[in-house]
């Protein structure tokens, strides 16, 4: 199977050449294939959301490649690495970030505001997202007025409306309680069947040993143990 | 694009508002300043045009209220080739029953005709024509006091020119004895074909101490002008910069706590670029909302000031084409240009930081 996201020699390094100089990731080496399901697991602090934001070009590392699909975005201009995460990643964040002041259907069109589709089409990648995240009987709620679990649906919802290929997922249960908890667990099946790249970061015990996902990886202090 | 920033607005309601309150204070002083001053010269200077091709002052003296001429000067200016007729006025002012201030004419009997009569006569001696603005306000409707001289009145008249609708008119003679001077200028009607720098280099060599000018230029070069517009320009200025310090500073502190928003586009792929217009046209559609509500409750009080009796209709603002067009654009530049520092701030940070929440 090729390779989705190839990581090589990756340093992310803090306040570099200053008396506080902290290494958050060192020398990470990974290999992901396509459709693969990684859970990338470590305590609070031990690097595994900064992976993550390097992976999705939300920031850039100090050192080191990092291949999605064969192009190196560890280096890449704003406007190109926008473009990447506009067009490949759907990002799924511990405390959903959703936009407060917006309805469902307003914050799950937000990936789409760039995209010349018409009304029509747009309406249905957004009823289809809504209805694989199963939250499409709130669409109209403002999400300030929903629950933990609606809002972790609501931001599923989002993270898969410019179907992506590969989705992002940083502590994606801290703010759920079991139950919602195991339905994440549940719709990141459903992605293995979408033949989504997922990566998930997280130190959730309920994420261990899933028969389904290919790999897990575990980060100390930066490194790959 | 419009959606979207409507939306964004809406979901910021009491930001926008302080903002849209910000920009409408702002805007409502510029409009009212420029209408105000530029209605004031308006004024004052289709008063002056109405009375002649040239104006005749003391020469060497920065105001018409403390300029004196010999109004003897009056019949050998007529004698001159190319003069149709010339006549003489005081300016000056007195406290009328209430009223602080009231401009006081005193005018050569060939003037009285400019005044429109709507209530009988010209005045005769010991007699006053009262302006249409100040009657209404009199108590005493039979007689006036001016400078403890009392005054029959003889007749109403009106005028469109503010200054004259609120005004005294008296014989020359007794404003000169009242406020101790001759004349305070000369106005000559010039014949259709005559040549008026020739006319005002004959009159100026009949007298050493007048000064001579035709009346576009005087108007053009009236000192009294020029303050009003220099004020009105600084308060403008300050008013401009006042509205631009509100905007950048309750900007600032939406875009502040709409940073995550912004970290969450950043994170979705919305580009710097994309997230800079978006502000700044949030900002454009409340500038212009601004201009409209601000233009709308200029008019209001301009209509307000013109007929507030305390004002005699003295002060007069109006709102031109050109100076709405001009305090437009000066609410988008305001608009605009208090949103950038912001929106690249919010733009440029990184959307990691911006997600979790540090302050830009």
């Amino acid at each position: 199977m090729r390779s989705k996201i190839l990581i090589r020699n990756l340093y992310k390094i803090y306040n570099e050449k200053k008396e506080n100089e902290f290494f958050a990731l060192k020398n990470i080496n990974l290999n992901i294939k396509c459709g693969e399901i990684v859970i990338i697991k470590g305590i609070s602090g031990s690097g595994k959301s900064t992976l993550l934001s390097l992976i999705g070009a939300l920031s850039k590392p100090s050192s080191g490649d990092i291949l999605v699909n064969e192009q190196n975005i560890a280096k890449l201009p704003d406007i190109f690495s926008s473009q990447y995460r506009n067009e490949e990643v759907g990002f799924i964040f511990q405390s959903f970030n959703l936009v407060d002041g917006l309805s469902v259907y307003d914050n799950v069109k937000a990936p789409l505001v760039l995209s010349n589709i018409n009304q029509d089409e747009l309406k249905k990648k957004i009823n289809l997202a809504l209805e694989v995240a199963n939250i499409a009987h709130k669409s109209q709620q403002m999400v300030s007025n929903l629950s933990g679990g609606e809002k972790q649906r609501c931001a599923i919802a989002r993270a898969l409306v410019n179907s992506p290929s590969l989705i992002l997922a940083d502590e994606p249960t801290a703010n759920l309680d079991k139950n919602n908890s195991l339905i994440f667990v549940d719709i990141l099946k459903k992605f293995k069947q979408l033949n989504k790249t997922v990566v998930v970061a997280t130190h959730d015990t309920i994420f261990d040993n899933l028969a389904f996902v290919d790999t897990y990886v575990n980060i100390e202090d930066g490194a790959i143990i | 694009m419009l959606s979207n920033a409507i939306k964004a607005l809406k979901a910021n309601a009491l930001k926008t508002t302080l903002i849209y309150f910000s920009l409408i204070f702002s805007i409502v002083s510029i409009f009212l300043i420029s209408a105000i001053s530029s209605g004031i010269i308006s004024m004052y200077s289709s008063m002056l045009k109405s009375d002649g091709d040239i104006i005749i002052t003391q020469a060497k003296i920065s105001d018409t209220f403390f300029s004196n001429v010999d109004i003897n000067l009056i019949n050998k200016i007529d004698r001159l080739n190319g003069v149709k007729e010339s006549s003489a006025m005081i300016v000056g002012a007195s406290p009328v029953e209430k009223l602080p201030i009231v401009a006081v004419y005193g005018v050569t009997k060939n003037r009285l005709k400019n005044y429109k009569l709507i209530k009988n006569n010209y005045p005769k001696q010991n007699e006053a024509l009262v302006g249409e603005a100040i009657y209404t306000n009199l108590k005493n409707k039979n007689s006036i006091s001016i400078a403890n001289k009392d005054f029959k009145i003889s007749g109403v008249f009106t005028s469109d020119v503010g200054f004259e609708n609120g005004s005294v008119v008296i014989n020359i003679d007794e404003a000169g004895k009242i406020f101790n001077k001759s004349a305070s200028m000369i106005m000559v009607n010039s014949d259709l074909n005559a040549n008026i720098e020739l006319l005002i280099k004959n009159i100026k060599s009949l007298d050493t101490n007048i000064d001579a000018k035709s009346t576009d230029n005087f108007v053009d070069n009236y000192n009294q002008f020029k303050i009003i517009k220099t004020s009105s320009n600084v308060i403008s200025l300050i008013a401009f910069a006042m509205g631009l310090l509100g905007i950048v500073s309750i900007m600032s502190i939406t875009i502040n706590q709409r940073k995550s928003e912004f970290g969450i586009k950043r994170a979705l792929g919305i580009s710097m670029k994309k997230i800079i217009y978006s502000i700044m046209f949030e900002s454009l559609i409340l500038g212009c909302l601004s201009f409209v509500s601000a233009f709308l409750l200029s008019e209001f009080a301009l209509y307000l000031i013109k007929h507030s009796s305390h004002l005699q209709g003295y002060v007069n603002g109006e709102i031109t084409f050109s100076l709405a067009l001009s305090i437009f654009l000066t609410s988008i530049s305001m608009a605009v240009i208090g949103a950038i520092i912001p929106a690249f701030n919010a733009a440029q940070t990184d959307p990691v930081s911006l997600i979790q929440g540090n302050r830009i």
